[in-house]
């Protein structure tokens, strides 16, 4: 009994960020049923403030020269706190944005935040345990809350359509993924990540390992939404509102990644060649498919979505860019996380931008709606410039030093061919991404009102952390380089 | 294991939710998945998780299908309603992946080599050991659970909720 209640303490004070998060959202979820539809921006400050707290403990934690050491089923290492800095910061600007959203939209739903911090908390057992079956319940718990975020413009025909299809789709994903991580059992006898380390063989794995490993990576691509499982990622995007549009592009992904190192470097399927021929096939069709088709859209929302496709496929080129000579380099993720840091910062700028165009009280992100605004807000439309130069990956922006550090990896690493496709799609890219400034500023509106009226408080808090984090990160890459080679394994 | 018996429920299984997806009118297809729920709890008796079996009679069999059923009464679909549009190239290209991915299975399936499976500990699958598990070595599953079914219950009412303004 001793044991157990020191088990007890051990999980409390090593989780004490999730802990965190749990007891703020079910206090957002409190308030909102104890003074239903009058409580609603105080409980989103407290969803904020949950989250700032958060960040504050898991840098606290960071500091500490001994982390606790692996715990039963929740492993709180560097790595883990790392991600977890980076999807609490997703769901801070997510929350800002959403407040902006709402106050045009002129529905202000408490659930909302607390729908969000449950997310999160579902993203954080996804890849801060060791133990496939926590993993997947933390996967469920993500995706359940994002399956009702996309929905809840319930009057919008497009959102439900996006609702129905993201849960269909993302279910047999899940599923998926669970007969992978089943299998590895039946093959086992085991689901802790590092008892598998030891009971596969270190050359040539086995036929059921290899087809659990090929279903759960299924299982991952889908969230991804690289390339043979991107059909769905347009219409969702498209039809969910656009702050949760701005969180599934980049908290999904990024804590879908967080996964894909823990599982691939802690039992090291990674070095056989079939999975890196998988990747490299799965690489060239996403920037392929992802920048061709993000051109020949109409919609900004569509064509982010395109753009998000192809931003993973760089993601995964980054991970692929880390073998050297057929074995992976587990310290060469860092790339990785840079990348991801910087694409969470512009992806949710240009969102916090999108989230304020509205017109007959819906949402109005076609190309033609975004004439004339470089002359009505000039402002507004140069950071939405700058934030598509960063994903260009324009010098001086964070999308430079991010695609530079993977690019510079996979030279190093022997990726010649891969890096000059890269590059080349890189150039494309500008393509699709200047034409909405080329848009704002060239094109005269045809009358009418602007698209952009009134720019909340919070929206442009946001704007201009993500602005000044885009810059600041592009000059000055290298303090940041660093934290991530900490927390790379 | 009994190998008579796993066939004959495997068997089962397999065929009734195949019958569930030919099915063209919803209550049959409803039946079909039931019977396909009761013998995957045979399959679940012969592996001795007795608890298992009896709550995937109580909660599948039971309280989801007469949700299912529900719900299917209460949309009161016809005919006209059930039909799907043809698409032959959608319908081959499912047939062809999916055709792939059974008989690469079945490929993969006939390469493991046996395995043996441990003997079961005394007392295994009982209502006793599950629980002493769950509250000790899996705790932080069945709490975070518990927050999943939270967020179930709030998404449930926030997408059923009646607007009151406008």
């Amino acid at each position: 009994m001793e044991t157990n209640i020191q088990n007890l303490l051990n999980i409390l004070v090593g989780g004490i960020t999730i802990w965190i998060l749990c007891a703020g959202a079910l206090l957002c979820l409190l308030i909102d049923a104890l003074w239903p539809r009058k409580m609603s921006v105080p409980v989103y400050t407290i969803g904020i403030l949950t989250l700032i707290v958060t960040l504050c403990s898991a840098w606290y934690q960071w500091l500490q020269p001994d982390l606790p050491a692996a715990q039963d089923l929740l492993v709180i290492d560097l790595h883990t706190l790392f991600f977890i800095t980076l999807v609490v910061l997703v769901g801070i600007l997510t929350i800002l944005n959403a407040l902006g959203y709402m106050q045009l939209h002129n529905d202000l739903t408490a659930e909302f935040c607390s729908l969000i911090i449950f997310s999160i908390i579902g993203m954080v057992f996804f890849f801060s345990s060791d133990h496939l079956l926590i993993n997947f319940i933390g996967l469920e718990t993500m995706s359940l809350s994002i399956y009702v975020l996309v929905g809840s413009h319930k009057k919008n025909f497009k959102s439900n359509e996006a609702a129905i299809k993201y849960f269909i789709i993302g279910g047999v994903a899940s599923a998926i993924f669970l007969y992978g991580v089943a299998m590895f059992y039946g093959a086992y006898g085991t689901l802790k990540i590092s008892e598998l380390a030891m009971a596969l063989p270190t050359q040539g794995l086995d036929y059921l390992p290899k087809t659990a490993v090929a279903f759960i990576l299924t299982g991952i691509f889908f969230k991804l939404a690289v390339v043979p499982f991107h059909f769905w990622a347009p219409d969702v995007y498209e039809g969910a509102p656009s702050p949760v549009t701005g969180f599934m592009a980049t908290g999904v992904k990024i804590a879908s990644f967080g996964f894909a190192i823990r599982i691939f470097i802690g039992i090291n399927v990674l070095d056989m060649p079939q999975i890196q021929n998988l990747l490299v096939v799965v690489v060239v069709a996403t920037f392929i498919v992802g920048n061709l088709l993000a051109i020949v859209q109409d919609d900004v929302k569509r064509m982010l979505a395109y753009s998000s496709v192809s931003h993973a496929g760089f993601v995964l080129f980054g991970m692929l860019a880390g073998f050297r000579e057929g074995r992976y380099e587990p310290f060469s993720s860092h790339t990785v996380m840079f990348y991801l840091l910087g694409y969470l910062l512009m992806t949710l700028g240009a969102f916090a931008i999108l989230s304020l165009m509205i017109r007959k009280r819906s949402e109005a992100t076609h190309y033609t709606d975004l004439e004339g605004l470089g002359h009505s807000k000039p402002l507004l439309a140069g950071l939405f410039t700058l934030f598509m130069f960063s994903m260009v990956g324009m010098p001086g922006t964070v999308g430079f030093a991010a695609k530079y550090s993977v690019i510079s990896l996979a030279v190093q690493n022997g990726h010649i061919g891969l890096a000059i496709l890269a590059v080349v799609m890189s150039i494309v890219s500008a393509f699709y991404y200047l034409r909405p400034s080329v848009t704002m500023f060239f094109k005269k509106g045809a009358g009418g009102c602007p698209v952009i009226q009134e720019i909340p408080f919070t929206s442009s808090a946001s704007i201009t952390f993500c602005a000044f984090t885009v810059i600041y990160l592009g000059l000055n890459p290298d303090a940041f380089i660093k934290l991530a080679k900490i927390a790379a394994f | 294991m009994n190998p008579y018996f796993f066939y004959a429920f495997a068997t089962i299984t397999v065929l009734m939710v195949v019958l569930m997806i030919l099915q063209k009118n919803p209550i049959t297809g409803a039946m079909c998945l039931i019977v396909s729920f009761f013998s995957l709890a045979g399959l679940y008796v012969l592996l001795e998780a007795h608890f298992i079996a009896v709550l995937q009679i109580l909660v599948y069999a039971g309280a989801i299908m007469v949700l299912f059923i529900f719900v299917i009464m209460f949309l009161n679909l016809k005919k006209e309603d059930l039909k799907t549009g043809r698409r032959p190239f959608y319908q081959f290209a499912a047939l062809i992946a999916s055709g792939a991915l059974v008989t690469f299975l079945v490929v993969q399936y006939t390469k493991i080599p046996p395995v043996s499976f441990p003997e079961s500990v005394a007392g295994f699958g009982t209502v006793e050991a599950i629980g002493s598990l769950m509250f000790s070595k899996y705790v932080i599953a069945f709490e975070v659970i518990g927050l999943l079914l939270l967020v179930g219950i709030i998404g449930a009412v926030l997408l059923g909720k009646k607007e009151n303004h406008d």
